[in-house]
Order: C-alpha cells, then sequence, then structure tokens
C-alpha cells in the first residue's frame, strides 16, 4: 500500500500537517476565538513574546490565535472557489461526450474562447459585478477556474468517452446517466482529484492575496491574507507577526497538493495504471523504450505485444547496448546440452550459450529468459515461436545485443559471426554490430525516421559501416530495393516513409539492413501487423536476403504457420526456456514436447474437422513473476508427474534424433502415442493421413 | 425474413479530408440461427461493418433490417430496440471491460438494461451467464485485469450474452488471445449456437477461424463484398482470386 501510494517520509509528513490543519477547521475557532477577539489595550501592537509568540495587533489581539482561527475561513473559501469552479467546469466539460456532433463541436469551441480569457481579467469582469468582500472573491475566482477544469474534463471525457469499454456499455443499452457515473466519472476521477486539489491551492494563494489588498475577505471576519497585511508593516519589528499567516498560506497549500497526489494516486491504483505503477516502482523504467513492448508482455497481456519504439534506431546501426551482466540468481544446477555445434565452414552468424535475461521487480528479480542457447549457422533460417510471456522477444533483443538496463542480461558466450561480443567494447562492438546485424521489429515506423527522406536513412549505415560514397551508397540502396521488388525504387528513395504502404515500409526496413550486407537479420514478429498479401511480400524479401547474400534469418513470431512455412530449424519456447527445437519439416508430425503438439492442435487449420470441438489447453501461459523452478509448462500438461512439478527438466538431443533437443520429463514417443491434451487434434492427422 | 440483412450499406468514417468509405455498397444476410464468417483484412471495412450492425457508426446510405424493420441511423429508443436484439463482442476484451468494474458488476449492468431485476435475481442471473460461457461464477468478483485473455474475452461474450439478443457480432474475438487459449473461446461460440439457436457474424482475419465455425462465409476487400457462400462450397472452389490467395496463405500458414 505504501509503496502504491508513494509514501515517503517527506509526503507523510505532509498529510500530518494536512490532517492537522483539517483538525483545525473543526476546532480552531470554538478553541481560540476567545483569545482571537479578545481586546487588550495594554498590550497593543505587542513583539513577539511568550504570552503572545506572534505578537498582539493594533487592538491587541493574540495574533497567533488570529491566525489558527483564520485556519477555517481561509481553507473553506479556497475549497469553495475550487468546488465552484470545478462544478461549473466538470459539467460544461461533459457536455461533449453526450451531445451529438454539431452541438459538441458549439460547446468546445465556447470552452476554448473561455479558456483563451485571461482569468485575473475573468475574476475581475465577475467581481464587477458580484462586489468585493469574500463572496465575491470566491464566485470571481470560482468562474475563473471553470473553462480550466472544463477543458481538462472535456479531454479527459474525450479519451475515455472513446474507450472500447463505453462504446461496448452502450451497444448493451446503457443510459447515458449511467455511462456517465459508472464509467467515465469514475474513469477520469483521478486526475481530476489532482487538478482540484492544485486549483485549491491556487485559490488559497489567489483569496490570501485579494484579502491582503482588502478586496476580499472584510472586517470583523479575517483569513490569513487579512491577517498577513495586518502583519507586514511591522515585518521588521515583529517578523512573525507577518510570517505566521505567509507561513501558515504556504504551508496548506502544499499539504493540500499532497494531499490531491495521495488521493488520486488511491483512487487510480483501482484500476489498470496500477500494473503501470508498479513496474515503474519497480524500477522498470517506462522510459526504456526497448523495454516497452517487453514489459507489455511481461505483465501478461494476451495482445501481441506493441511495437517497439523509436529507439528501435535504424536496424543497421544497432545501438551498442551496455547489459553488463548483471546479478542474475544462477539458476536451478540444470545442465543444459549446448547448441548443437556449427558445422565446419563459416563460423555460425549467432552463438549464445546459456543467455539470461532478468529484471528488477517490486518481488525480488524475475528472470524472464532463462538459460537458453542457440546457435543459428551460416546462411541458416532460424525460427523461435512462442505465445506471449515465453521469452521469446527478449531472447532476440539479447541476442541482438539491444537489451538496456533494467534489462542484465547474462550469457556464458555470446558471439556474432564467430566473434564474442563482450571482448569488445564501445566502438569495436558497435562496428561489430553494425556490420554482422541488422533487427526487424514489427512496427516499420518505429525503425524509421518520418522526418527523414528514405535515401539518407538507407544508404547513411552503408557509408558507415562499408566506408562507400553517397553515390555508391544511393545504387546499392536502389538495388536493394529493386531485389525486393519495390516498385520504382529511385523515386521512393526520395519519399518519407509516410508515403509507403506498410508492406513497403517493412521491405524499406529490411532494405536498411541488408545494405551493410549483414551476416544475420533477426526479424521480431515481421509480419504481425500487416496482411496476408503484404506478410507474404515481406517473408519472400527475407527469404530472398537469406537466398542470395546467404544471411541467416532468425524470425521471431507467435504463429506457428509462418515459423512452419519460413524456417529451416524451430525453437519453441515456453516459460523463458527453450522446450523443444527441431527441423521445421518435423514440427507438425514429429514434435515430442506435450506444448508443441497441444499448441499444434489448438491452432485450427484448413483440416480441422468442423464437427469436432477444438483441443485447448487448460489454463493460461505463465508471466514471468510465476515461473516455477520445475518445469513451466506442468500446470497444464496432461503428462506432468510429481517429478515435472518439482524438477527443471533439462534440455538435451533427442536420441537418434541429430538437430533435435527437447526439455521434457516425458517427451511424446516420436509420431506415436497422441498427446491426451492434444487427442482431438491427432486423431484428426491419423484420418488425414 | 428474420434475421439479419443488410443491404447496399454505406459508412463514412472520419470527417473532412480524412473521411474515406470504410464500407461501399455491402449485401450481407445473416438468417436466424445460421452462423456467416465474415473475412476478409485489416482496413476492408469489416470491423466497421460490424460496428453499422449494432449502430455504433451511421451509415451514410443503406439499410440495416432486422426481422424485416429497418434500423439504419436508429436513434434513441429504437436504436435500444435494434441492441436487444443485436450485441456485439469486441475485438480486444482489455480495452472493452471497464477496468473498475467487477465482472459480476459488468454483467449485471448488461442485463438490467433493458429489464428490471432484483437483486437476488440479478446475482443468480449473473451465475447464469458465467456458468454459461463456463467461468467459475466466483469470478463474478474478480476484475478484468485479475482474469487471463481468454476469460475475460468470455466474460464479454456473457455481456453480450446478458441482453438476451438473437444475433452476436463477434469482431476477431480471437485475435487479442493467445495461441493456447483461442480454441476455448471458438468452441464456446460454437456451443453457444447449438445450445441456445443463437444466429453467429463472426469476423476474423483468419481463414481457417472462419472455416471452422461458420456456415456461411462473406469474403471482404476494400469495403465491398468479394465473395459469398457456403462454406464447405467456398473453400472448396472459390471464384474469386482474392478469395483464392486467402485460402492459399491459411493452407501454406
Amino acid at each position: 500500500m505504501r509503496e502504491r501510494l508513494d509514501l515517503t517520509p517527506g509526503r507523510i509528513a505532509l498529510l500530518a500537517v494536512l490532517a492537522a490543519l483539517l483538525a483545525l477547521v473543526v476546532a480552531g475557532p470554538p478553541l481560540w476565538s476567545g483569545a482571537a477577539d479578545e481586546i487588550d489595550t495594554a498590550a497593543m501592537r505587542a513583539g513577539a513574546s511568550a504570552a503572545h509568540p506572534f505578537g498582539t495587533d493594533q487592538l491587541g489581539r493574540d495574533l497567533l490565535a488570529r491566525v489558527l482561527v483564520a485556519t477555517r475561513l481561509s481553507l473553506l473559501l479556497a475549497l469553495a472557489t475550487a468546488a465552484l469552479g470545478f462544478a461549473l467546469g466538470v459539467a460544461v466539460g461533459l457536455l461533449p461526450a453526450l451531445l451529438g456532433p454539431r452541438l459538441r463541436s458549439v460547446v468546445a469551441t465556447t470552452i476554448n474562447l473561455f479558456v483563451a480569457i485571461p482569468g485575473l481579467l475573468l475574476a475581475l469582469l465577475v467581481a464587477t459585478i458580484v462586489g468585493i468582500g469574500a463572496k465575491g472573491a470566491v464566485i470571481a475566482l470560482g468562474v475563473a477556474l471553470a473553462p480550466q477544469a472544463a477543458r481538462l474534463t472535456q479531454t479527459l471525457a474525450a479519451s475515455v468517452g472513446g474507450a472500447e469499454y463505453v462504446a461496448a456499455s452502450r451497444v448493451v443499452g446503457v443510459r447515458w446517466p449511467r455511462l456517465l457515473g459508472r464509467h467515465i466519472l469514475p474513469n477520469i476521477a483521478a486526475p481530476l482529484v489532482l487538478q482540484f486539489a492544485m486549483a485549491t491551492s491556487q485559490a488559497l494563494l489567489a483569496l490570501s492575496a485579494l484579502s491582503f489588498l482588502g478586496l476580499g475577505v472584510q472586517s470583523p471576519d479575517y483569513d490569513w491574507g487579512a491577517l498577513l497585511s495586518v502583519g507586514l508593516d511591522r515585518m521588521y519589528v515583529t517578523p512573525m507577526a507577518a510570517l505566521g499567516p505567509g507561513l501558515a498560506i504556504v504551508l496548506a497549500g502544499v499539504a493540500i497538493n499532497a494531499g490531491g497526489d495521495v488521493l488520486a494516486a488511491a483512487i487510480a491504483t483501482d484500476a489498470p495504471q496500477r500494473a503501470r505503477r508498479r513496474r515503474r516502482a519497480a524500477g522498470l523504467a517506462p522510459s526504456a523504450t526497448l523495454a516497452a513492448p517487453v514489459a507489455e508482455a511481461l505483465a501478461d497481456e494476451a495482445a501481441p505485444a506493441a511495437a517497439a519504439s523509436a529507439a528501435a534506431a535504424p536496424a543497421a546501426a544497432a545501438p551498442a547496448a551496455d547489459a553488463a551482466p548483471g546479478d542474475v540468481p544462477a539458476a536451478p544446477a540444470v545442465d543444459p546440452a549446448p547448441a548443437p555445434p556449427a558445422p565446419a565452414g563459416p563460423p555460425a552468424a549467432l552463438r549464445v550459450e546459456r543467455l539470461s535475461v532478468s529484471l528488477p521487480a517490486a518481488e525480488g528479480a524475475v528472470t524472464p529468459v532463462r538459460e537458453v542457447s542457440l546457435t543459428v549457422g551460416h546462411g541458416e533460417r532460424v525460427g523461435i515461436v512462442g505465445e506471449s510471456g515465453s521469452g521469446k522477444s527478449l531472447t532476440a533483443l539479447a541476442a541482438a545485443a539491444l537489451l538496456e538496463p533494467p534489462f542484465a542480461v547474462e550469457t556464458a558466450a555470446h558471439e556474432i559471426a564467430g566473434e564474442p561480443l563482450f571482448a569488445r567494447a564501445g566502438t569495436g562492438r558497435r562496428r561489430l554490430l553494425g556490420r554482422s546485424l541488422a533487427v526487424v521489429f514489427q512496427d516499420p515506423l518505429s525503425a524509421l525516421n518520418p522526418a527523414l527522406r528514405l535515401r539518407r536513412q538507407l544508404t547513411e549505415a552503408a557509408i558507415e559501416h562499408r566506408d562507400l560514397d553517397a553515390g555508391e551508397a544511393t545504387e546499392a540502396a536502389i538495388e536493394r530495393l529493386r531485389e525486393l521488388r519495390l516498385t520504382r525504387p529511385e523515386q521512393r528513395l526520395g519519399q518519407h516513409p509516410h508515403e509507403l504502404s506498410g508492406g513497403m515500409r517493412q521491405r524499406a526496413v529490411i532494405a536498411m539492413g541488408m545494405t551493410v550486407r549483414p551476416g544475420l537479420i533477426v526479424a521480431d514478429e515481421p509480419t504481425t501487423a500487416l496482411d496476408v498479401a503484404v506478410e507474404r511480400e515481406v517473408l519472400a524479401a527475407l527469404r530472398r536476403a537469406n537466398d542470395e547474400d546467404g544471411t541467416a534469418i532468425l524470425l521471431i513470431s507467435h504463429d506457428i504457420g509462418v515459423i512452419a512455412s519460413f524456417c529451416e530449424r524451430v525453437l519453441v519456447m515456453y516459460g523463458g526456456r527453450i522446450v523443444e527445437e527441431l527441423p521445421a519439416a518435423d514440427l507438425r508430425e514429429r514434435a515430442v514436447h506435450p506444448y508443441t503438439r497441444a499448441l499444434l492442435a489448438a491452432v485450427p487449420d484448413m483440416e480441422t474437422d468442423r464437427d469436432r470441438p477444438l483441443p485447448t489447453i487448460p489454463g493460461r501461459p505463465p508471466t514471468a513473476a510465476e515461473l516455477p523452478a520445475s518445469c513451466a509448462f506442468a500446470a497444464r500438461c496432461a503428462f506432468a508427474s510429481e517429478r515435472c512439478r518439482a524438477q527443471q527438466p533439462p534440455l538435451v538431443a533427442l536420441d537418434g534424433a541429430p538437430g533435435r533437443r527437447v526439455a521434457c520429463w516425458h517427451p511424446a514417443p516420436d509420431a506415436a502415442a497422441p498427446a491426451p491434451a492434444a487427442a482431438a487434434g491427432d486423431e484428426r492427422e491419423e484420418e488425414r493421413r | 425474413m428474420s434475421g439479419l440483412a443488410v443491404r447496399g450499406l454505406r459508412v463514412q468514417v472520419g470527417s473532412g479530408r480524412n473521411a474515406h468509405v470504410a464500407v461501399d455498397g455491402v449485401d450481407l444476410d445473416v438468417p436466424a440461427g445460421t452462423v456467416v464468417g465474415l473475412v476478409g483484412e485489416s482496413g476492408s471495412g469489416k470491423s466497421t461493418l460490424a460496428r453499422a450492425t449494432v449502430g455504433l457508426v451511421a451509415p451514410v446510405a443503406g439499410r440495416i433490417e432486422y426481422d424485416g424493420e429497418d434500423f439504419a441511423g436508429a436513434r434513441g429508443r429504437r436504436l435500444r430496440r435494434l441492441r436487444r436484439r443485436v450485441q456485439l463482442v469486441f475485438q480486444d476484451p482489455r480495452a472493452s471491460l471497464d477496468p473498475r468494474m467487477t465482472v459480476g458488476e459488468t454483467l449485471a449492468e448488461a442485463a438490467t438494461a433493458h429489464r428490471r431485476l432484483g437483486r437476488a435475481a440479478r446475482a443468480a442471473e449473473v451465475r447464469r451467464l458465467l456458468e454459461q460461457v463456463q467461468l467459475d461464477p466466483a469470478h463474478a468478483a474478480s476484475r478484468p485485469a485479475s482474469l487471463s485473455g481468454g476469460q475475460r474475452q468470455r466474460v464479454s461474450l456473457a455481456r453480450a450474452l446478458a441482453v438476451r439478443p438473437d444475433l452476436i457480432v463477434a469482431d476477431e474475438p480471437t485475435a487479442a488471445l493467445d495461441v493456447s487459449v483461442q480454441g476455448a473461446v471458438l468452441n464456446l461460440l460454437r456451443d453457444l449456437r447449438e445450445q441456445s439457436g443463437l444466429s453467429l457474424l463472426v469476423i476474423s482475419h483468419d481463414m481457417a477461424i472462419v472455416r471452422y465455425v461458420s456456415d456461411r462465409v462473406a469474403v471482404m476487400r476494400g469495403g465491398r463484398i468479394v465473395e459469398e457462400g457456403e462454406a464447405a462450397a467456398l473453400m472448396a472452389s472459390p471464384r474469386n482470386d482474392y478469395t483464392r490467395l486467402l485460402l492459399d496463405a491459411a493452407a501454406g500458414g
């Protein structure tokens, strides 16, 4: 709870102040109004003393008592002002959410118009009408606050009003008062409360200023501002006479803001922001842009991870990651089989031994990738398939050295094109990565700079890493685009990314990566955002890079169909580990891991028997925080035994099957005994044969 | 004709310079008791069509007939009457469930939108709905954030069922789900149809999914229906090149 509400010691102190102020609002006048109103002609304009710590005023009344008593009026007026402003503002601000398009724009324009009028001007105008005095000041300042509140409400309500769940409630037949009360207001309450607290402290300041000038609270009433004006002319003689009320104003303002913060946080934590907050609290900086899609996946997002954002840099110029080996807790003592040795000849495009990725979290470090060993041979097409949260994207990013703190990456070996990555530092590593590796992300727009024409983006890597001059680099880029079957390549170079279609952009990114003739392209869900026809173009482009340049491809996808048809070798990931490795040709018929088999059976294809229910896998994939020390699939597996629930099965070579590895205590016999979890699916396969 | 009949539907989205015609003269029938699959890529207008069938977007031309009554451009009371019969299940259950409301509150809200129910009746109805979508009734107290994607999608299906509609339009009901849990949702759609005689319009970009659940299939591209027919026949002998492309892609995958 404390962590959720960000309760730092300073904030707790301010909350204590706020509580004290509220107590004074209630108890101040009854306790001290006697002392505050007691006229003492013997001690007029007395200095600070033990009897009168703040001194006395021109009638000998105790100023400390008057400051304490004034708390009620000062705070209640400030609250009334903010309440008036927000009542008006919220009411008007919610109107656009309820009205049709035409009236909506009328209201919106009116709000904009009022926002444009300086608040002071509006306040003066209203004050002239209502008259001077406490009531006038409150109404004037309240009305002046309203446009801002209306604008804020309008913006917030528009975003929540456009949310799917509001549309869903409308479709179900929920009427508008309930829509407002149950769906819109609660979901915009947190920022409104925050803003309300700020408005209250601003109103306190403004009201005090008016009273100070004699335009606000009129004698015999008094608030802190009025007391300040009494004390100010004795500033040098009795500093506390002026400092006392001044201090009260400042302290109250800060305390009210702190109270607003905490209240808003309490409201917000009720909702999905909770996860985000936690992550932030855990230091999973949302600013680490590459971390964003990953953190999404970690938070058990069913949706395909959002695309990596702009920091995903021009693919070829892979930023050097400072992923220093961190304090990854030693994994349980299982000894995974090393990745099969690369055949003699050119060195493997990528070799990673015992890769683990961990990151700090509220409940200690979580390790979403565990002991992954993989090799991508020279010119090989390897696929990693897995569901969200399986660790596949993190594995790819770590392999491309793109993970930055807070992710801690630990490997026993990490070689790119046969060269150990961590033997080099700084520039050397950047050059190695830049020349040997290109990365293609799900969203091509994230890899392209929207402000630059393609020419610049497609040539700079070649100029940097291959020492070409601009003319040669342009020639090479045109050549690349042509190879990838982009129409009119010369013209494309003069265009900006937004002028291209999604498929063209993705091919441009691939072309960009290929201009340096890298040994490896890591493609993370490169076709997920694309349509079927375009998906084919992009896969064909990758295939061409593979065929013609011998560029190895590491393709990451949740789509087992894409992986099976594109790759030569498939790695199946679940719960942060590789659970099975096998040739793509064996995937459909000869997989032995229960998860692989169940996954294949669960996805309908064009052969699926329509008269039977689909085989399903009970439960859901574990999140990174839920990963057990034993087999992660055991909880959903029909074959799971005590051993599965106690011990992590190591990834070992499958007997008599070269190039195949599996991590399972009870692998299904190859192409035999159907897995119960996938029973219907296997029968189906039998029928087909 | 009983059931949904869309005729010459034209829907424009956006306004001013950004306006474009997302649905461009669509005819589509969902006869009572049948499951129609609508397949097409993103941007083909299929989601806009789905939204138009429940009056979330107003068409610029055409008719949306339900049991012979035209509801195109309906507002107020007439729109509510349409929505008692036709419900929409949104693609992303994470976005379409209010994060602040418990599952029970969400379902109760839908169940009481058109009917008055006492406290006990409401609780019983929530329970019945959860059981209908094969969720533990104890989930009534859960919030969406604590459910898995598949469970959430079942809740939004239950919400649509709460209105007791004749037709449910499911817009990419499994696209936001993990592969290992989408099968359960597809099975549920089939079961519902068998148990309650519900009609379904299932929208997907995935030919294999549409094939699995549908009696009839319509293929949409660029805002138009390019081919429509009985599912098995259409799969066996597609007449349109685009249909063939989709089938090839599905078979290759």
